[in-house]
């Protein structure tokens, strides 16, 4: 008989919601996480190294050192974390699991071999006047935190939190020791302590994926063929790292508040330590992020999408939507409170602490600047998280697009004004950006069941 | 979307077809000449039945991949052939919202509104949605697909309306329902023009007819095998693709799914649109025309034509038979489940249990639906006829007809099925379930035509062992089979004939040729 | 290797940069050496995919001197060796159902009761007749069929339609599981061998009794069932279960005294009294043995029965107050 064959099956059970992809994206933000404790590491060292390395002057050299090692292995990987985590967390819930060990590899390899390159020309070219031991302990040590930061996000990406924490805890102990150990070498001893550490941390980790992961392939490099990674997580990871050290390479670079201190690298006495100091501050915020975030928030978000892929009716979708709405509110309003708590204990016990580090109490403004700053990063962290879980990747580009505009020229202004005003570039920039993705966030919300249903 | 296959652009501007190439333009949905069956063998007919005339083919199918290469060569009067499919692929969504402008939603409102009610004015909502749903208009596709205000609509409904629970597939079946208004709005813009324009069907097809006398002032003839929204409905209850998705507490007895309802609704209210329009509206015998007419269709435009056949072609077929009646019966029709092929095959089983020497044969093709052949192909198998059930695919019939005993006709739904009269003007009496006219052609409609006898048995649906006990009456009995191919003979030669079907079709399009199509409204 | 010696070797600080290229130099001879010496050990044998994980090593070696190569080596060892799989998806936790109470006053109570009136009532409307049609699903096939094959001839096209999808799906589901059980092969343990013609016999014996096939089809169907049950009696003579089915089978098929002589060894064997009983009641009755008959019902009455034996072992009980 005539009419069209009822073949219509394929087009309803097809599965139209790209909301279906789990984006752990994010965990390449936090595993920025870490670093935090290479800060602690690096002024532990400093500290108990007084005394012993003569002159002072090489402690600085060495903290130096490493910080530069930090920022730029951080701002080079992460063009590549956010993409490359998406990429992992795509093929494993394609159940293509044994497509993640060989682009790991992969990655790996093109990281050593980039990292290693950019590194040989640094140190051939930028820093003639040094050792060769320091050169080559330069250059290991940035080949092996571009390798670190890559498995520290593939590891994130399978949620292996405990082992990141304790391999970095476990890698530190050893920086530590082993930097205490050859204090008598003077700088390169520090550096030899610090290349250690992080290469067992960096071996441990790399141990960790081999024997969780296997693949016919050893090698291969789907990651880069074209369209396999997102173009806007490239930029959101590039854009974000390099937003975080935007202000203090402004500062270091401007002659007014930076002094050399080895080779091309030079520092800034009153800007550093307190933003330093600040990043510590944040623990308790980053605390309360994984867990309001990981737990609550993801919970409602996988209801939200469970009622949207096994047909609940409207209301219980908007029900759901306000559940992880408000998941959402009260995660970054935790995040808030405790961050809060900290800034006002810094303001009541800024000064003790200043003294019991045996610094000067003229920190004490920028450090309360910094603490609050640090403490919106927290905030914008969160939002970046639940924007990822929204697959919102163009929003989260523009925010961190805007948070490393904003930074460099709130921060090049606060320098013009006065010492008064170190800081506030930085936190400015952080206010800004959080205040525009809270309202992106509010929107989105809003209009979550729409975009979802109709614009995907 | 859409492709055009021969001679014209498919997707030229509105304007580009406004010359008339065509006497009849043709609107086929799944049919012709893709499709083999029935419907597509009458159309072919009529084709070749008026060489006179400059035939254009507009073929409306749902996806590409659903149909193969063409089943029919095209006659030389065939001037054009365009074909579309619906349900395509789907393009990416926009990055931004969409704007809709309020006014078109209220009309939207006020469309739905109307489907709802039981559209009291279809002429008047289909020019709405003739010039507001083309491209650029208020109601534009996307603005139906991506816009904020046309998902509000569609919650509002939802908590208004729907009885399941699942949004999500509300939603879906939202879409996959609307979609094809705005193909075939675009398909009516640049459809080549004809002086006719002839349907075969309400639904998709009508709707685009009725567009097309709509837009082109030219009238429109409606010829219904089937009945069209019927037809969607047994599709439909028989669908396990729907879902139902309120669960056992939740639902009252007895409930049907609220998505199967929609549909029934929608392809209704394209069949009222579609009467409402049409000219003519010719039904194959009386109790569909009374169905169009209950359906929505003005009583005065309907006519009743009756399916007529080329008697010189099979008449000599009756002297090849052997003296004895052959002792093969044969399903002729393809292997869908609107036959029940598989009620065929169980008749089998207990027509050879009685009779080990007789052979069930299938002529048809298996390809539309390879699920369903292959379970008939295990329930032969099952049941232990394998060798004797025959699937012998598309057949000539003039060679096939001479070697089979009796037609049977298995199906849950037909309309006035060809090859029962194919069968009678070869002398082979037939065995049918009671549907459609298929009691009218074994027992005779008017007194004169019950006169000449029955030509076979009418069973109910679905019952192999009064199917299979008329088979082998017939195969058993050569006295009863001898008096039955009588009455079938005699029954086509003097109702079912090519000559008079194309003499009331000759009529018809001579009249609706001249007549501008406003003065018939 | 030597070009990057020389391009080294053209700076001017030619001590430190001549130091510096030699210790390049040794750190590549010492990654070429790992890597060169650790690959027979790795699990993968192509050439492409040993030649990528030899660069891997050597380039460690290469930029991170001494270290680099025996590290990265050594945890390709260890870890690739030693694989410790996480088994994903071996339990899926699943949420608590939510009670949706949406829709649930649509209808009232008026709309229950009397379904099979409200079915083959042709004065009700389509409409609701069609509802009340769909309500059957929720019934047992067997008391929904005999609804449904009356169904068939109804003068509504659209009752009949849906009439006959359900009686065919529900043909289709019993059907496509036989199909199934047939495609496999006959396995070769006798204990997996009985499994198969038992499921067999049921199925074939549920079509019969879900009243799903009639005529000759249902006295070929039964055939089927009996050869299987004898088939799995042949393998495993102590089943009383299937002693059971075989004496109802026999029993639809008309062979009351085999029926008898089944059903009485199948309760030898320990199906219980409560449900061989009525069959036995009802041979001892067509034999034209009342008070057996009357015997063995008596002994039921005050066991849990179904309605439809309720009446018929109350009517040949003696009255208690009598």
């Amino acid at each position: 008989m005539a009419g069209i064959g009822f073949e219509l099956r394929k087009l309803l059970t097809r599965e139209n919601y790209s909301g279906l992809l789990q984006a752990y994206a994010y965990a390449g933000i936090i595993s920025a996480g870490p670093w935090i404790l290479s800060i602690i590491g690096i002024l532990l060292i400093g500290i108990f190294s007084i005394g012993v390395v003569e002159p002072r002057s090489l402690i600085v050299e060495f903290q130096m050192s490493v910080t530069y090692v930090m920022a730029s292995s951080l701002i080079l990987t992460g063009i590549v974390q956010l993409s490359f985590t998406r990429f992992i967390a795509d093929r494993l819930f394609e159940k293509k699991d044994d497509w993640v060990l060989p682009n790991f590899n992969g990655l790996l390899l093109t990281t050593v071999v980039i990292s290693g390159i950019i590194g040989l020309t640094v140190i051939v070219l930028l820093f003639p006047q040094e050792s060769v031991i320091y050169r080559l302990l330069l250059l290991s040590a940035f080949v092996i935190m571009c390798a670190t930061w890559i498995a520290t996000v593939f590891l994130s990406g399978m949620k292996r939190y405990k082992a990141i924490v304790a391999l970095f805890f476990v890698g530190y102990v050893v920086v530590i020791t082993t930097a205490l150990l050859l204090r008598p070498f003077g700088l390169e001893g520090l550096m030899a302590g610090f290349v250690c550490g992080h290469f067992l941390l960096l071996a441990g980790m790399m141990t960790l994926i081999y024997r969780g992961f296997r693949s016919e392939r050893g090698v291969s490099f789907d990651l880069f063929r074209p369209g396999a990674m997102f173009g806007s997580l490239v930029l959101t990871g590039l854009f974000y790292n390099a937003a975080i050290w935007a202000d203090k390479f402004i500062f270091w670079y401007t002659p007014e508040t930076s002094q050399n201190v080895i080779g091309p690298l030079r520092a800034s006495v009153i800007y550093d330590l307190p933003i330093f100091l600040a990043y510590l501050a944040i623990i308790p915020g980053m605390a309360v992020f994984l867990v309001r975030i990981e737990t609550d928030f993801v919970e409602y978000y996988n209801k939200f999408y469970d009622c949207v892929r096994d047909g609940a009716p409207l209301s219980t979708i908007e029900h759901a939507r306000n559940n992880m709405a408000r998941a959402a509110r009260q995660g970054l309003f935790d995040i808030t409170k405790v961050q809060a708590v900290t800034v006002l204990l810094i303001f009541a016990l800024g000064e003790q602490l200043l003294q019991w580090l045996g610094m000067s109490p003229l920190y004490l403004p920028l450090l309360t600047v910094d603490v609050v700053a640090t403490s919106l990063q927290v905030v914008l962290l969160g939002i970046l998280n639940i924007l990822f879980y929204l697959d919102k990747r163009r929003m989260v580009m523009m925010l961190t697009g805007l948070f490393l505009l904003s930074n460099t020229v709130f921060t090049l202004f606060s320098i013009q004004l006065s010492v008064a005003f170190f800081g506030y570039g930085f936190a400015l920039s952080l206010l800004l950006t959080v205040l525009v993705g809270l309202w992106w966030l509010q929107q989105r919300f809003d209009a979550l069941e729409y975009e979802t249903y109709m614009l995907q | 979307m859409s492709k055009g296959n021969r001679q014209l652009p498919d997707t030229a501007a509105p304007s580009a077809n406004s010359e008339t190439v065509a006497d009849v333009t043709l609107l086929l949905e799944g049919t012709f000449p893709y499709v083999s069956g029935g419907v597509s063998s009458w159309v072919n007919e009529i084709i070749r039945g008026f060489p006179e005339l400059r035939f254009a083919v507009v073929f409306i199918g749902s996806r590409p991949e659903d149909y193969g290469h063409m089943k029919y060569d095209l006659p030389d009067n065939v001037v054009a052939l365009e074909t579309h499919y619906l349900f395509g692929d789907s393009e990416a969504p926009p990055l931004r919202p969409v704007q809709a402008d309020h006014e078109a939603m209220a009309g939207v409102c006020h469309m739905h509104d109307c489907f709802r009610a039981g559209a009291d004015d279809p002429q008047n909502w289909l020019a709405n949605v003739a010039a507001e749903c083309r491209p650029g208009g208020k109601l534009d596709q996307e603005v139906f697909l991506h816009s904020r205000a046309a998902w509000d609509y569609i919650s509002e409904m939802f908590r208004e309306h729907c009885t399941d629970p699942s949004f999500t597939d509300y939603f879906w079946t939202v879409r996959t329902i609307h979609a094809p208004i705005w193909t075939l709005v675009r398909i009516a813009m640049n459809c080549p023009t004809g002086r006719v324009y002839h349907a075969v069907s309400t639904g998709y097809a009508g709707f685009l007819g009725a567009l097309l006398k709509l837009l082109r002032q030219r009238p429109l003839l409606l010829s219904e095998h089937g009945i069209y929204t019927k037809e969607r409905r047994i599709d439909l209850y028989q669908a396990q693709w729907i879902a139902d998705n309120s669960g056992t507490f939740e639902r009252e007895l007895g409930e049907i799914s609220h998505f199967r309802r929609m549909w029934i609704r929608f392809f209704e209210a394209l069949g009222r649109v579609t009467y409402s329009m049409a000219d003519d509206i010719v039904a194959l015998y009386e109790e569909n025309r009374l169905r169009q007419i209950s359906d929505g269709a003005p009583p005065e435009r309907t006519h009743n034509i009756p399916n007529g056949i080329d008697i010189e072609r099979f008449a000599p077929l009756r002297a090849q038979r052997p003296q004895s009646v052959p002792q093969v019966f044969c399903l002729i029709g393809r292997v869908v489940p609107i036959k029940d092929i598989k009620t065929f095959i169980r008749a089998a089983r207990v027509v050879i249990s009685r009779l080990p020497e007789a052979q069930a044969w299938i002529a048809g093709p298996q390809e539309e639906d390879p699920a369903y052949a292959e379970e008939c192909r295990q329930l032969a198998e099952g049941l232990g006829i394998g060798d004797k059930v025959h699937f012998l695919g598309h057949q000539q019939l003039t060679t096939l007809l001479p070697k089979v005993g009796v037609v049977v006709l298995s199906s849950i739904s037909e309309a006035l099925p060809l090859v029962l009269l194919e069968g009678y003007a070869a002398g082979i009496p037939a065995v049918t379930t009671d549907v459609g006219a298929c009691r009218q052609l074994i027992h005779g409609l008017t007194e004169e035509d019950r006169a000449l006898g029955a030509s076979g048995h009418v069973v109910r649906i679905a019952d192999p062992q009064a199917l299979a006990e008329g088979v082998h009456h017939l195969l058993t009995d050569s006295d009863t089979w001898h008096k039955a191919s009588a009455a079938a003979s005699a029954r086509v030669e003097t109702w079912y004939t090519q000559p008079m079907m194309f003499d009331s079709y000759r009529s018809l399009y001579r009249k609706l040729l001249s007549w501008p199509a406003s003065d018939s409204n | 290797m030597s070009e990057l010696i020389n391009t080294i070797q053209s700076f001017p600080n030619s001590s430190d940069t001549t130091l510096l290229a030699g210790w390049l130099l040794g750190s590549a001879i010492l990654g070429a050496l790992v890597a060169t010496a650790t690959i027979p050990y790795l699990p993968y044998r192509k050439r492409q995919q040993r030649t990528l994980l030899w660069l891997l090593i050597f380039f460690s070696g290469l930029f991170i001197p001494l270290l680099g190569s025996p590290g990265v080596a050594l945890a390709m060892l260890i870890g690739m060796r030693w694989q410790a799989l996480p088994s994903r998806d071996t339990f899926r936790t699943l949420d608590r159902p939510q009670f949706d109470p949406i829709g649930r006053n649509e209808t009232g109570p008026s709309a229950r009761g009397g379904l099979r009136a409200r079915i083959t009532q042709s004065t009700m409307p389509t409409e609701q007749r069609l509802q009340s049609i769909a309500a059957l699903q929720h019934l047992p096939v067997m008391a929904a069929s005999p609804v449904l094959r009356t169904l068939l001839d109804d003068t509504v096209d659209d009752i009949r339609l849906v009439a006959f999808g359900m009686l065919d799906k529900e043909e289709k589901k019993i059907a496509g599981r036989i199909h199934a059980l047939l495609q496999k092969p006959v396995p070769a343990s006798g204990v997996h061998r009985y499994l198969r013609e038992k499921q067999l016999a049921e199925l074939y014996w549920e079509l019969t009794y879900s009243g799903l096939v009639h005529g000759d089809l249902r006295r070929y169907t039964l055939d089927h069932a009996l050869s299987h049950a004898e088939a799995a009696l042949a393998i495993n003579d102590k089943s009383a279960g299937m002693h059971f089915l075989a004496g109802r089978i026999l029993n639809a098929m008309g062979r009351e005294a085999d029926a008898e002589q089944r059903i009485r060894h199948a309760t030898a064997l320990g199906i219980p009294k409560q449900r061989t009983q009525p069959y036995l009641a009802e041979f001892a009755f067509k034999n034209g043995d009342y008070p057996h008959t009357r015997e063995l019902l008596t002994t039921m009455h005050d066991s849990q029965l179904t309605s439809h034996l309720r009446p018929v072992v109350d009517y040949w009980s003696p009255q208690e107050n009598a």
